[in-house]
């Protein structure tokens, strides 16, 4: 434990004093509105932490930024002094400063990041410290964690990655020795420093009760980080409440300890006039904005008509494309235009560099025509994903390529909790344009591991859209349109078996490709002739399925029509509701298991639309097995253009 | 990319507020040069083409057959093939002049989307009677109620057919050529089924079935006085009089005749053996084709509206001891000469086994009565129930002693959508089309009726047949036709055979 300073505060550090009592009395009078039942959740007051914030916002400049966690409130006031609106953001008020809609741990303003969810932060903030070394801004990103959040893995991939990115990224470590209830004598194996510098990142210690000191050092730190350099900071501290309420088992006589040692409880012992004075000026303004928040009304519902997509009837236009190219190159002819027209565009995935342009070879040579914007990264996709994120708020629009859709499970935490939160939480102040691309599916004798397709995993998160590019319509237009309209994380799939077919608009004789006036237009198989049956399904599946109309027709008598999405998400269940309102019959293709899956939702939506209209319904998907490396078993249980068809004839039964 | 160019209805007559789509003459889709026609369509005085204002690609917004305001926008063109309409496209601007008052109303009356939708869905003013101002909802609810003008509209037409394996093999079996599904898109085995038996006539009509209580108000009272003995009417005779009497009270019947002459047919027999002396398949083979010019013949007039029927099935009455029975050939205007004769046997041996299956007498759009064989010189034929006219055909007769033989072609028709004129119209269109054949056969090979006069002894045996010379389907004999002024003619039968048909037989079957 450090020792209290010897020294009493110089009058030049009352400002910051004010400021760490102004924190402090804001939390202490949350607690008593919980207390009062006028606040939701809870809180996770800083009371005894006050200087971190304050002693790195000294140094902060206009344009930096920073990103804290559950236990913000006092960074957030350090930085913005915006006391009023977040007391009445906390109590759930639209004067507040997202709204009402974000609340304690998730707050927006002035280049202030906050998201409770322990280190996502760190990555994010990798990615807004690449976005200001791209823009050749002189600014810096501080993140803040506790020192439970060391077991976070995300912190490493971040570490690693700003180290030899040189990110000015400053991560300051609160060093309050519990996580909650939990010891760090329990959870933390090693030193604390020594983690970053493993990475070569240089680190600086001090305490909020030497905060004289501290001010000093944070200041260094912060010169230090603007020179273009991570740092990682470790500042000892102590939580003299409870976690959150409630949930505090440490011995008494320790806090007791701490309490005494405190710097604000000592100043107001030294200094009793000062305080009172200072404290009287807080109390004013404190009472006042309780007051204007407890008249201000709560937040409200959001629109959700963009989740839901009202019905329209569906207008067709037969596909033209002139001359067949490979999906590949047309993906990386959007990406090479796009990048060409739109500087900010940034690319960053594993192995995407060229000359071996990733795996699937979509991005090419494009690090050598744009140096710095289209990036390799170590095996680190929650990072990936979360730097990507963190370049979108920087104002970038990031391309996440992961090379697996498999992979995605490490990004799940990055696109769920954070992208597909930010601009709720944040009350629309920021949009988060990141693309996440991935190949999907099997077919590739890859193994259980590499040849799944997860996006159901990923559909109807309110804010997010889920795109399934296919072979028949130009994927080089989808991304042109993605580019120039994208205000939301988009997820877009990109079946490994297509890469190398041809994207034509060619058709079985007797049937025209069609598509509908959607941004990302659903496609239509429209037969010339009446339909027996509808067969909907997307990305991957769609050559098969065509293949299976051509022998449905051929052999089986069978007239088919295919709808088939680009936009998985948000669902415009209407083109395949009026193509069963003719056929009455219904095949849904699925290569990933379809147990509560993308045919689910279009069925039962189906049935809620259109009661009456399905009359039959067949749903081809793999078994509930994991998909094996060997060939012809893989091929035996993934959906193919036979099962497609059997399907077919016991639909017609 | 530049807007597309609408293409609107003009207005050629001050009286006109809306015109009729007639024919697109080029397809949707396709190149078009700055001044090529493009579209032709009805106006109240005349058939009018319009020429591409620009050049680029055709995009058709409306169909064949829709009713179109004018000043509405028929089409447009664009610059590339495949630019999508609805998003550039401006609404088109309606600057109906003075007199256009009505239309403009009428297009007042939908909502922006809703004209938008009722124009893709075929849908006008008019089938919204009785809705105030018409929103999204109506149209959607209309289009689905299936009464949508487009439900009535000609059978969608594909850029090409295609045929299933079993469909393949089905026409095999049937010796049908591919060209008879020109057009038609996918054809599986139950198109080419349905092609072989048609279901009836699509238009399902919402009138009251007609029953014979239901007619009892226009009863005859009976003679006052005098003694009578009642007979109950049996099964088939009361479905006769119901379709008769319900085709009766819904027409308002007029009737025209023509005079044709007599010899045209009886080459036409000559000439085509597959027509195994039934001169009526004839009349279904040339009728057939010549109505589907003359669509208010092949249709029927239901309460303000005309419905036309988009197959030609031809019905022909026979009557010969089982009651009158009108068996149908379906989509007679598709079918060769051969194929109706060989439908037409089909049914007469049935009606003559008394099976004639009740399914085989629906579906009629159109009807024949050919009493040629029964020695009358014209008829009045009555128009069944959901159709609009009835051609009868009379029997052979001379005007003088030398001159040559005629037989009356008289067609009751539904004034309703017709008239005297096109009734005329259509008569002599016929009567061309059956005295065409008389030049098709020129010399007759063999000594035929045209110059045998009625009572000349046939006997000389020009052509060697064997057995006795008697009509080789009444089985009369010489006597007994010389005593009837008939006389036997010889036709060729597909075998190769000649067959002797007295000219009784040969008028009618
Ligand atoms: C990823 C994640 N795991 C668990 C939690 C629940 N949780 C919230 S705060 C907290 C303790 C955090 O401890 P520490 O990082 O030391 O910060 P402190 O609370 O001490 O400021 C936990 C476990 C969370 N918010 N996020």
């Amino acid at each position: 434990m450090t020792d209290i300073a010897e020294t009493v505060p110089p009058v030049s550090l009352f400002p910051q004093i004010e400021k760490a009592l102004l924190i402090r009395s804001v939390e202490e009078r949350l607690l008593s509105l919980f207390a009062e039942g006028k606040l939701f959740g809870t809180v996770h007051t800083c009371i005894g932490q006050e200087f971190t914030g304050v002693a790195i916002a000294e140094s902060l400049q206009q344009g930096d930024l920073m990103c804290s966690n559950h236990r913000g409130h006092g960074h957030f006031i350090a930085k913005t002094n915006r006391v009023e609106e977040l007391i009445a953001e906390i109590m759930g008020r639209q004067n507040g400063v997202c709204g009402g809609r974000g609340g304690s741990q998730h707050i927006c303003a002035d280049g202030f990041y906050s998201n409770g969810i322990q280190g996502g932060m760190t990555a994010v903030g990798a990615g807004l410290a690449l976005s200001l070394k791209l823009k050749e801004q002189p600014n810096i990103v501080v993140v803040f964690i506790g020192d439970g959040t060391l077991g976070e893995g995300l912190l490493y991939e971040t570490f690693n990655i700003a180290s030899k990115w040189n990110l000015p990224l400053m991560v300051v470590i609160e060093n309050n020795l519990y996580a909650q209830s939990t010891s760090q004598t329990q959870t933390l194996a090693g030193d604390i420093l020594a983690r970053a510098e493993a990475f070569g990142i240089k680190t600086k210690h001090a305490d909020t009760w030497n905060y004289a000191a501290l001010i000093d050092t944070a200041k260094e730190a912060v010169e230090y980080v603007r020179q273009g350099n991570p740092l990682f900071f470790r500042i000892d501290t102590y939580r003299l409440m409870a976690h959150s309420k409630g949930d505090d088992d440490r011995s008494s006589d320790e806090v007791e300890g701490y309490r005494l040692k405190d710097p604000l409880t000592r100043f107001q012992a030294e200094y009793p006039d000062k305080a009172a004075e200072m404290l009287d000026r807080i109390k004013l303004r404190i009472d006042a904005a309780v007051q204007e928040a407890d008249n201000a009304p709560y937040t409200a519902a959001i629109s959700v008509s963009e989740e839901e997509i009202a019905k329209t009837q569906s207008v067709w236009h037969d596909i033209q494309i002139a001359q067949p190219e490979r999906m590949s190159t047309l993906l990386h002819g959007s990406l090479q235009r796009n990048m060409q027209s739109n500087p900010n565009i940034v690319i960053i995935g594993e192995d995407i560099e060229g000359p071996y342009g990733g795996a699937f070879k979509v991005t090419k040579n494009l690090s050598l025509e744009h140096p710095g914007r289209v990036r390799n990264t170590p095996i680190s996709e929650g990072m990936l994903s979360g730097a990507g994120n963190g370049l979108a708020l920087g104002g970038l629009i990031p391309v996440v390529e992961i090379m697996f859709g498999d992979f995605l499970t490490l990004c799940t935490d990055q696109f769920i909790n954070h992208a597909s939160k930010f601009r709720y939480m944040y009350n629309d102040k920021v949009t988060l344009p990141v693309i996440l691309r991935t190949p999907m599916g099997g077919k590739r004798g890859y193994g259980a591991t590499h040849s799944q397709c997860l996006e159901k995993h990923f559909l109807g998160l309110p804010g997010t859209q889920v795109l399934a590019l296919n072979n028949r319509l130009d994927p080089g237009i989808i991304y042109d349109t993605l580019f120039a309209s994208i205000d939301r994380p988009t997820l877009v799939i990109e079946n490994k078996m297509l890469y190398a077919m041809r994207v034509q608009s060619e058709a079985p004789e007797g049937f025209t490709w069609q598509y509908d006036e959607a941004q990302f237009p659903t496609l239509r198989l429209k037969p010339y002739g009446a339909a027996d049956l509808t067969l909907l399904c997307y990305g991957g599946m769609l050559p098969d399925a065509e293949k299976a109309v051509d022998t449905l027709f051929e052999e089986y008598d069978i007239i088919a029509e295919i709808i088939c999405p680009i936009q998985l998400y948000p669902l415009n269940p209407w083109p395949v509701i009026e193509s069963v309102q003719h056929s009455g019959r219904l095949i849904v293709v699925e290569e990933g298991h379809n147990f509560a899956a993308f045919g689910s939702e279009v069925i039962s939506q189906m049935m809620l639309h259109s009661p009456g209209a399905l009359k039959k319904l067949e749903r081809v998907g793999p078994p509930l097995h994991p998909i094996p490396s060997c060939g012809p078993l893989e091929k035996a249980l993934l959906p193919g253009v036979s099962h497609i068809v059997e399907a077919g004839k016991r639909v017609m039964q | 990319m530049s807007q597309p160019v609408p293409v609107t209805a003009p207005l050629n007559n001050v009286n006109d507020e809306s015109v009729v789509i007639l024919e697109w003459l080029k397809p949707d889709g396709a190149a078009v040069s700055a001044g090529e026609p493009v579209v032709s369509f009805e106006t109240s005085k005349a058939n009018v083409e319009i020429e591409a204002p620009a050049s680029g690609y055709l995009k058709h917004s409306t169909r064949v057959g829709q009713e179109v305001p004018v000043g509405a926008v028929l089409c447009y063109i664009v610059e590339n093939a495949d630019q999508p309409i609805a998003k550039a496209a401006p609404e088109p601007v309606q600057q109906p002049p003075a007199a256009q008052v009505n239309t403009e109303q009428s297009l007042q009356r939908f909502t922006p989307v809703a004209r938008k939708l009722a124009q893709e869905q075929g849908l006008e003013a008019h089938n919204f009677e009785g809705t105030g101002r018409i929103r999204k909802e109506d149209v959607l609810a209309q289009a689905a109620n299936g009464t949508s003008a487009s439900a009535l509209q000609t059978e969608q037409t594909w850029p090409l057919v295609r045929f299933s394996t079993a469909a393949k093999t089905l026409m095999n079996q049937h010796n049908l050529s591919p060209d008879r599904f020109t057009g038609k898109g996918l054809i599986r085995v139950q198109d080419v089924e349905r092609f072989l038996s048609p279901p009836a006539a699509p238009v399902t009509v919402q009138n009251q079935p007609i029953s014979i209580e239901h007619l009892s108000a226009l009863q005859h009272s009976p003679a006052a006085g005098v003694p009578v003995e009642k007979e109950a009417l049996p099964r088939r005779k009361k479905m006769e009089i119901k379709n008769l009497a319900a085709g009766l009270s819904a027409s308002v019947t007029s009737a025209v005749s023509v005079a044709c002459p007599t010899r045209s047919l009886k080459n036409a027999l000559r000439s085509h053996p597959e027509l195994r002396g039934s001169a009526t398949a004839l009349i279904v083979y040339e009728c057939a084709r010549l109505l589907k010019q003359f669509r208010v013949f092949n249709g029927c007039y239901i309460a303000g509206e005309a419905l036309y029927y988009q197959q030609v099935n031809v019905g022909f009455a026979i009557d010969a001891g089982f009651g009158l029975k009108v068996p149908v050939i379906p989509v007679a205007d598709s079918l060769t000469i051969a194929e109706i004769a060989e439908e037409m046997n089909k049914h007469i041996l049935a009606y003559m086994e008394d099976k004639l299956p009740p399914e085989s007498q629906s579906g009629g759009t159109f009807t024949i009565s050919d009493l040629s064989s029964e020695g009358v010189f014209s008829l009045f034929p009555l128009i069944s129930s959901g159709q609009s006219a009835i051609l009868g055909v009379g029997g052979e007769f001379f005007a003088s002693e030398n001159s040559e033989g005629f037989f009356t072609l008289t067609l009751s028709f539904d004034h309703q959508l017709g008239d005297g004129r096109q009734a005329a119209k259509f008569l002599n269109a016929l009567r061309d089309r059956l005295t065409a054949y008389e030049a098709a056969c020129t010399p007759p090979p063999l000594p035929g009726p045209p110059n045998i006069p009625a009572h000349a002894p046939a006997a000389a045996p020009l052509w060697s047949t064997e057995g006795d010379l008697e009509c080789s389907r009444c089985l009369r004999a010489m006597p007994d036709l010389q005593q009837l002024s008939a006389y036997l003619v010889p036709t060729v039968q597909s075998e190769g055979k000649i067959r002797l048909l007295c000219s009784l037989c040969l008028g009618g079957f």
